[in-house]
């Protein structure tokens, strides 16, 4: 298993010091103390820090030396200050500051020559303390900035560079400026981990510093330790794991300074390239622990038995970096915001003060100011696309896209770019102003409304300084407000006039099927510039949601983990279909935090596990982990179903093999978990063994979509199965699946249904969705779909009673009697077609004692005892047998032989509670005393 | 080892106290130099007496009207002096601050020096 590429740096190594740049002190002759590096973009980077016991150690003391300098000077700093008031109050020289008329000044002037002295001291040592803190922050040097004409990775073998030079000659030659040493562009932290490393490699006795032991390093700092946490992994584990491999290798004397492995020297080398490439100024920890992971195939290996793919390491990273680019964008926004006009007004004053429009919109410019406003993320390119059509002349954006896809967040991000100037010439220093139509509609008859409108369009454009949003602009669109007849409310053409006119700039958002049936056909349409906005895909719903989780970690007092994020996103894709990402995953993770917090407690992970138990209960699909009950139920299903269906074991075999392969999700995602036909005569079990699986299954009888198809037996009931066009609601079929996606469709007696009805199911079959009459998909990939047939019975049965064998008998069926009334597309579709047996008195029998069973337990409730006597079974088998009708004769039978006289025996007060009945041989019910 | 790093440790730190005053005149010059000049434009943002002058005969408050365009360019007229005059001041703030980084150790020297002056 390959968790990240590997790629090979053509690096080049200094034999004669060894990579440590000196020889006995001395500056090494061959290579200048460049050690090791290589060329790239013209330069050559080398690593220019010795990676010797001696610097390590160096290193270390530095940075204790320096906390403790710091906090010394800062303390002496102090302590002068301190002594200086002191001496101040034990003079009581603060009494003369008020007798004094100079007041303070006096009292500065005439200040003992020893406090003077121990306040100039003072700050003489905080000056240098601030000193130190300043150099301390300081990074030696930053990476090269990333050089978009540079974009191929000219390191891979073959590159062009490095076939110019391949000598530390003639690196030498080159000039200073070019020479850069990557070791100065590592942070304090990462150098830290790099000591640990080689300290790890020394104490456990090993030749040469690899990149597990940066790894095991990098695991004990905060920053790495966070990151493997968001994976669901603690840190303290995976430092146990791999302790044992450190134990097991210990080669050499601990006083020996071991070497670094040529693997190692990659690992810098690919960190300092990471840097490059995510646009990093410095090389952090992150960086180094892509690096170590990509060269060591062992860290690989465990991380991979850990659940970890190289994705997914890649995501979280990134969520750190997210959050560092948040914070900083907040502190740069909140510094923004102070400069900006809190009163509406543009920095040079031209603009008008609009007090009507006020009265019925919202300043979302205002509102971002104060920072009410989202993050808007990953929507840079629809961002782009509106500034482009907003600076390519005077047309209006019109967002289109469906609820929930986050249109609104898109103006909200728009909002918060214009605090920041970071918008074309057209929105610079101008205020977005939303129009809320329900404040203009409200209380108004129609004209009213509509003068109100001109009156704020006048003002608009008047102002100069408004851009216009106007969310849902299809509610103002042919709204009848209830008035006399006439007076309906269709500002689109005075509003197109507006907007047409360009004296102002229009946002608006619509939804998709509002676009299509009311903005196409209004006067609005020319007016604007249609800009889409697609449902987000999963890795953009991530990104946001990482964006967001913040607040409900801080509101609910937990962690997520990115597995919860991942699923969150994974399943709100897959089974919540009415509301788009990323707003359907948010609620998911909404609910799993106060889940995980009232299950786990506070500062609780969460875990894909919480989110999956979240989601299972919202859709009723077993979505958690399989437990060993679970697995043994699953296991065992063929003999739980016997319980209920008597033989057919093709059928009772081919469905539990459907279920089991849909819980270990071994199956395609984009159809039906399994397509069956059940063939056979009547009364046979083709609809118990449905119901029987919706028991053991779906989790009830009821638990299942059943459509009687002989209902169905014109072209016009399709509209019943998926709504009618134009008509509100939707059909029984789309309704029914909605409401329970994970459930079970019995079409019964599908041979009754009309052709074009069975061609609607060939789509279902196919691709697990169907469109209903309002344009919604509706999802049919967790559905088991049964259909039913007694197509095709009288030729069962005379080949049956010829004795031809069954599967003779189907493949006959299929290939004549079914094309009357299948096509064979339909027919084709099936993942099983079964042909159901006819039921011998021997399976009679037995169906006899299972419906005698139901029986006995509808006694139990009511507290009388019903007993089987001997031979009872074998007369009821003999009175309720018929080859021909299959277990329903049986039903009559005991409906007429026991049930009936039970029911007698009951009304007339013979049997009571704690009474005991036999069901004798002759069908006889005998009262025991 | 143990030792030549204490060694090393001690002359670096002495080797600081005499880069103290270097770095403030070279490094630490150039630190505050670059600060000051973030805060004047900071300030030159906040006041902008150019965006003003760009758009003096411009009417305040949309008074297209004769009257609104002599009141509001008159206005603006005073409004460019009284910023520019503002950012002058906000300028030569910024100076001094840059005028006291380089007189700061001097000020604490002399305080020093002064005292032992007295003292004898």
């Amino acid at each position: 298993m390959e968790l990240a590429k590997q790629i090979n740096l053509p690096l080049i190594y200094c034999a004669v010091c060894a990579g440590r740049g000196r020889i006995r002190s001395k500056l090494c002759r061959s290579c200048h103390g460049l050690t090791v590096g290589f060329f790239k973009r013209r330069n050559f980077l080398y690593w220019g820090y010795p990676l010797t016991p001696y610097n390590f150690a160096l290193e270390r003391a530095r940075r204790i030396f320096n906390r403790l300098r710091f906090f010394t000077v800062l303390a002496i700093g102090l302590n002068f200050w301190v002594w200086a008031g002191v001496i101040i109050v034990r003079l009581g020289l603060l009494k003369n500051i008020g007798a004094s008329a100079l007041g303070p000044l006096w009292f500065i002037t005439n200040l003992p020559k020893q406090v003077m002295g121990l306040f100039w001291l003072g700050l003489l040592f905080f000056t240098y303390a601030w000193y130190r803190s300043v150099r301390e922050r300081a990074i030696a040097a930053e990476v090269e900035r990333f050089d978009y004409n540079n974009l191929p990775d000219q390191t891979l073998p073959g590159a062009p560079e490095e076939a110019l030079a391949q000598t530390f000659a003639d690196a030498i030659k080159l000039p200073h400026k070019l020479k850069r040493n990557i070791a100065d562009t590592f942070t304090g932290e990462a150098r830290q981990a790099i000591g640990l490393a080689f300290r790890l490699a020394q104490k456990s006795g090993h030749q040469a510093v690899s990149p597990l032991h940066l790894f095991y390093s990098l695991l004990s700092l905060g920053r790495i330790g966070n990151i493997f946490v968001r994976l669901g992994v603690s840190p303290t584990s995976l430092e146990k794991a791999l302790e044992s491999l450190f134990k097991n290798h210990s080669t050499q004397s601990r006083a020996l300074a071991p070497s670094i492995l040529a693997e190692t020297w990659q690992v810098l080398f690919l960190a300092y390239n990471r840097a490059y490439e995510e646009h990093q100024k410095y090389v952090s920890v992150t960086e180094l622990l892509e690096a170590a992971i990509a060269w060591s195939q062992t860290l690989q290996e465990i991380l991979f038995d850990l659940g970890i793919d190289r994705q997914k390491l890649i995501n979280v990273i990134v969520w750190a970096r997210v959050r560092e680019r948040l914070h900083r964008e907040a502190v740069q926004f909140r510094s923004a915001a102070r400069h900006r006009s809190k009163h509406g007004m543009d920095r040079a004053m031209t603009a008008l003060a609009t007090p009507y429009l006020d009265r019925f919109s919202e300043d979302l410019t205002l509102l971002a100011q104060r920072g009410y406003t989202e993050e808007c993320m990953a929507r840079e390119p629809e961002i782009e696309e509106i500034f482009r059509v907003v600076e390519g002349g005077v047309e209006s954006v019109l967002l289109v896209g469906d609820y929930g896809v986050g249109k609104k967040s898109i103006v909200d991000g728009i909002a918060k770019r214009m605090i920041v100037n970071d918008v074309p010439n057209r929105l610079f220093d101008k205020r977005l102003i939303r129009l809320s139509t329900s404040a203009l509609l409200s209380g108004a008859r129609p004209e009213e409304a509509l003068e109100r409108l001109m009156i704020i369009m006048n003002e608009i454009a008047r102002a100069r300084n408004i851009i216009l949003f106007v969310h849902n602009i299809h509610e103002l669109i042919g709204v009848s407000l209830g008035g006399a007849a006439g007076q309906s409310l269709d500002v689109a053409s005075s509003l197109s006039q507006f907007i047409s006119g360009g004296r102002f700039l229009t946002l608006a958002t619509t939804t998709t099927e509002a676009f299509t049936h009311t903005i196409r056909s209004s006067a609005l349409s020319n007016a604007f510039t249609k800009v889409e906005v697609r449902e987000m895909d999963e890795n953009q719903a991530i990104q946001v949601l990482e964006s967001k989780v913040g607040y409900l970690e801080y509101k609910n007092q937990v962690f997520f983990s990115y597995g919860a994020i991942e699923k969150a996103v994974q399943y709100a894709k897959r089974y919540l279909h009415d509301v788009t990402l990323p707003g359907a995953a948010l609620e998911i993770l909404t609910e799993s935090a106060a889940y995980a917090r009232n299950h786990k407690g506070a500062h609780a992970l969460v875990l894909g596990e919480e989110v999956a138990a979240v989601v299972a209960e919202k859709t009723h699909i077993p979505l958690a982990a399989l437990t060993a009950n679970e697995s043994t139920k699953l296991l065992n299903l063929e003999k739980t179903m016997h319980e209920r269906v008597v033989g057919q074991d093709e059928a009772v075999a081919l469905v539990a093999n459907a279920l089991r392969r849909a819980r270990a999700e071994i199956r395609a995602a984009t159809r039906p978990i399994a397509n069956f036909l059940f063939l056979g005569p009547t009364g046979v079990g083709k609809t118990e063994l449905a119901k029987t699986i919706a028991e053991v299954y779906f989790g009830g009888e009821n638990k299942m979509a059943r459509l009687d198809m002989s209902e169905y037996q014109d072209a016009s009931s399709i509209y019943r199965l998926i709504g009618a066009p134009n008509q509100p609601g939707s059909g029984a079929l789309t309704e029914a699946i909605r409401q329970n996606p994970f459930t079970l469709l019995l079409l019964d007696e599908i041979e009754k249904a009309d052709k074009d009805i069975l061609n609607l199911f060939l789509q279902v079959m196919d691709d697990g969705r169907l469109t209903d009459s309002t344009g919604r998909v509706v999802d049919l990939t967790n559905i088991i779909l049964i259909a039913t047939s007694n197509a095709g019975t009288s030729f069962v049965s005379d080949q049956m009673r010829m004795g031809v064998a069954s599967e003779e008998i189907k493949n006959k069926l299929l290939h004549g009697q079914l094309r009357d009334y299948f096509k064979p597309e339909f027919l084709n579709r099936f993942d099983g077609i079964v042909l159901f047996k006819p039921l011998s008195e021997a399976d009679i029998k037995q169906v006899a004692g299972f419906m005698l069973k139901r029986i006995i337990n509808d006694l139990d409730a009511k507290g009388i005892k019903l007993e089987i006597g001997a031979g009872a079974l074998d007369f009821l088998a003999s009175i309720g047998f018929d080859s021909e009708f299959g277990a329903r004769p049986m039903r009559r039978a005991l409906e007429d032989k026991v049930e009936n006289k039970l029911a007698e025996l009951i009304l007339k007060g013979q049997l009571k509670r704690r009474d005991t009945v036999i069901l004798d041989g002759q069908g006889n019910l005998i009262q025991q005393p | 080892m143990y030792f030549l790093v204490f060694q090393q440790i001690l002359g670096e730190a002495i080797l600081d106290l005499v880069y103290f005053p270097v770095w403030w005149y070279s490094f630490g010059f150039g630190h505050a130099a670059k600060n000051c000049w973030v805060w004047f434009l900071q300030g030159n943002a906040r006041l902008a007496p150019g965006l003003w002058l760009k758009n003096i005969f411009v009417p305040m408050f949309g008074q297209y009207d004769w009257e609104g365009r002599i009141i509001s360019f008159v206005m603006r007229f005073f409004q460019v002096i009284m910023r520019s005059l503002a950012l002058l001041v906000w300028l030569i703030f910024c100076v001094v601050l840059l005028l006291f980084w380089i007189g700061f150790p001097l000020l604490i020297l002399s305080g020093i020096v002064q005292l032992f002056i007295k003292a004898r």
